[in-house]
């Protein structure tokens, strides 16, 4: 179920109504369960089985880690681990390892291929790892202060925790540490409705407008379609596309984030204004944070970090950005692109050895630049998963240097990638004091983002992240 | 905050609205993409204040390249990318009378795309039909960029172009694009398509076809021409042939390919401008008996 349906529209609104009412009030999260196996099961029932199977895995892996023997605390929290990463692997790495080892004939091959992608599983079972881990580690929290003695109410809450809809399909991945403890009776007068309001209309806006308009042109940069563009088009459509895939993931998690804040929780900002970043490490910083915090706090750092010398530190940072970013997709190229990614780290770090940060403002720019031109270059591989196409898109840039370029696909590129550029160009300005005027009239700005919901919103497509 | 916010969308919207209806031009209008036009036509149609139209052409993307200028006493409803059961069935449950409709024969084996008409006739979409800020044809930014693409952009994509072209060497259109694409078509064209998934979609057609003429509608069918390479390769050849077999002539008129088969295409399928009205002339010579001047 898309969240810019209107089915979708008519559950929130159902279940709004059942959450706070006061007869129900002992039945909050039962009601937000129920309504979160509709919203997974809406399209496929059958999908309902897998989250509840992996549900249950967590539940007593995690409950037998905190109250079972003393003995079997690592293996219980082992097993747990292995058996999240086993399902994950199983559902969406089987073609790509058929693939890879040549296991593609006969009916294993068969199998292997065809095996179905379920919606979610990536963060779904990314949560459940951070339940068993963190309970294990008690790094965060005693672990009896997140997994109540009674079994049913562990059940129940972690059903929860890994169901909640906002977060279910795409995020943002929410920690154990982050969510169990907010879980409570919640109250309508509660609602911190103009942070909920705020982030709905800016994620509707990025998605609907932005995002939705900008697929319409930046498609082309599949294959073979750009093989026939100019070089100025195709490199306007890799940087619309740079905007396109923030406006589309970074819309979908403020509209998590703001319907969450609707039932009284809160989610952490997944997104802060990547790319105003002046060098990689800022930028994972702010890009799908709960993803690069999850990588760093759950494989980072068990690894070893930055705490077992200089090339050991480059060597995690390579893994961790390689498994990083197979984790978005079963093929290769994600993994080149994690690559690539960890390899800039690797080489910042290098390079930013004991040198001061510059303070000039054309170098801070320069940097900016790069960084964004660095990002949106490896944005390729995300659009295009085979190796030769992004190699045949780059001599494409370089041979079309004669052809005509498309001023309708030009125009309608920057004119729909410029509220990204605005909303940051917004940011820089509150970061350094926000003007009165602009505070003064940030009604209207939300007012104007409402009505192009209504006059100017795209054909809905799917979130580019809901693949993952 | 929230409540100010609210009423300035809805100011907005009354205020857009206001000028769309009093002030704006009939110019005010624009499109993005194919896609768009599809909504764009069939919101035209679905909303239009006439209850009958004279003639309709329905067909696909080769069809909406027809010069429509050239054609003023017909209504194109060919949807890029759709097939023409699409357009029957936009005409049926618009409830709106038509005398006579035009099939383009083309691509029969495309299948109808339910959601596409299921929108158009949703109750979410009703509201179109008096608000017309809410229509397609009047995206505020789609007429913003449809205007800038064709004032700034030129200037400064020109001056790009010229920076980047290496002088005297300058080429406006890709050379290899037709050809490969063409070469790349000529393949599936000489496969022999699946003759019982060709009966189906014909007779699916049919179906259609005949509730059409329920209501007293008159149907003529017309090939467009595609590259002179693939026009008498097998999958064409073939559905030429069915059309004649299930729609026969003695009881169908089926405007014939024009005599010269030169016509110029952009991808081995879709005509080129100049050959599109060359073409739009013959069509409208073959229906109203006009000479072509």
């Amino acid at each position: 179920m898309l969240f810019n349906s209107f089915v979708f529209l008519g559950l929130l609104t159902v279940t709004f109504l059942l959450y706070y009412l006061p007869v129900l009030q002992k039945y909050q999260i039962q009601v937000l369960i129920l309504s979160s196996l509709v919203f997974y099961g809406y399209e496929k029932p059958a999908l309902v089985l897998l989250l509840l199977a992996s549900v249950s895995i967590n539940i007593l892996a995690s409950y037998f880690v905190t109250y079972g023997d003393e003995r079997y605390r690592k293996l219980s929290a082992v097993l747990g681990v292995v058996l999240n990463l086993s399902i994950l692997v199983f559902f969406k790495y089987s073609p790509l390892l058929a693939r890879t080892f040549d296991l593609t004939s006969g009916s294993l091959g068969d199998f292997l291929l065809h095996i179905p992608l379920p919606i979610g599983i990536s963060f779904f079972t990314f949560q459940g790892v951070s339940l068993v881990v963190d309970v294990y580690t008690e790094k965060y929290c005693k672990n009896t202060d997140v997994v109540p003695a009674s079994f049913v109410e562990h059940s129940k809450r972690v059903l929860f925790f890994k169901g909640f809809f906002p977060q279910l399909i795409s995020g943002p991945i929410v920690k154990a540490h982050d969510f169990l403890p907010q879980i409570r009776t919640k109250r309508f007068g509660e609602i911190g409705w103009e942070s909920a309001f705020k982030s709905l209309v800016t994620g509707y806006f990025l998605k609907m407008v932005v995002a939705d308009n900008l697929k319409d042109y930046t498609f082309l940069i599949e294959y073979p379609f750009f093989q026939f563009h100019a070089t100025l088009n195709l490199l306007i459509m890799m940087f619309g596309y740079s905007c396109q895939i923030f406006a589309d993931f970074a819309g979908y998690s403020l509209i998590a984030i703001g319907l969450a804040k609707l039932f009284g929780y809160d989610f952490k900002d997944n997104f802060d204004f990547p790319y105003i970043s002046r060098s990689f490490r800022e930028f994972w910083k702010r890009w799908h944070i709960s993803l690069s915090s999850f990588l760093m706090e759950y494989l980072y750092i068990p690894l070893g970090g930055n705490r077992k010398g200089r090339i050991r530190t480059y060597v995690n940072l390579m893994v961790v950005m390689m498994l990083g970013g197979l984790w978005h997709g079963a093929a290769w190229s994600y993994a080149v692109w994690g690559g690539f990614h960890g390899l800039a780290l690797a080489l910042e770090r290098m390079l930013d050895r004991g040198r001061p940060e510059s303070k000039g403002v054309a170098v801070k720019a320069l940097k900016t630049l790069m960084v964004f031109s660095f990002v949106t270059l490896a944005w390729l591989l995300f659009k295009l998963p085979e190796f030769g196409h992004v190699i045949a898109y780059l001599k494409s840039i370089a041979g079309n240097v004669r052809l005509e370029a498309n001023n309708t696909l030009i125009s309608f590129i920057l004119l729909y990638s410029s509220p990204v550029i605005l909303y940051h160009l917004l940011y820089l300005r509150k970061r350094r004091g926000a003007s009165p005027l602009i505070q003064r009239m940030e009604y209207a700005l939300y007012g104007m983002m409402l009505f192009l919901i209504i006059v100017n919103s795209g054909t809905p497509g799917d979130f580019i992240y809901f693949q993952f | 905050m929230i409540r100010k916010a609210l009423i300035t969308a809805a100011l907005l919207l009354v205020s857009y609205s206001a000028y769309i209806a009093f002030l704006a031009p009939a110019s005010w209008a624009g499109s993005q993409h194919e896609w768009q036009d599809n909504l764009i036509k069939a919101e035209n149609f679905i909303y239009s204040e006439r209850d009958s139209f004279e003639h309709v052409i329905l067909g696909s993307s080769l069809s909406c390249r027809l010069s429509m200028r050239d054609l003023p006493e017909m209504y194109n409803l060919s949807f890029a990318g759709h097939s023409v059961l699409d357009g029957i069935e936009v005409i049926l449950r618009s409830g709106k009378k038509v005398r006579n409709v035009y099939i383009e024969t083309n691509y029969p084996e495309k299948p109808e795309d339910a959601k596409f008409v299921q929108s158009l006739f949703s109750a979410l979409y009703y509201p179109r039909k008096y608000l017309h800020a809410l229509r397609d044809d009047k995206r505020p930014l789609s007429i913003i960029g449809t205007k800038l693409s064709k004032s700034l952009t030129s200037r400064v994509t020109d001056r790009i172009q010229l920076m980047t072209a290496r002088s005297g060497d300058s080429d406006p259109k890709p050379m290899g694009f037709t050809r490969q694409l063409t070469d790349i078509r000529s393949q599936t064209y000489s496969q022999t398509p699946d003759d019982s998934l060709l009966a189906q979609s014909l007779r699916n057609l049919r179906e259609r076809i005949n509730l059409l003429e329920e209501r007293g509608t008159k149907v003529v069918f017309f090939e467009l021409p595609v590259n002179q390479r693939l026009i008498y390769l097998a999958s064409p050849s073939l559905t030429r042939s069915r059309y004649l077999e299930w729609f026969p002539a003695t009881r169908y008129r089926h405007i014939p390919l024009p005599d010269s088969l030169d016509y110029v295409t952009t991808d081995g399928i879709h005509m080129n401008r100049e050959d599109a009205s060359r073409y739009t002339k013959y069509f409208k010579e073959q229906v109203f008996g006009q000479p072509q001047r």
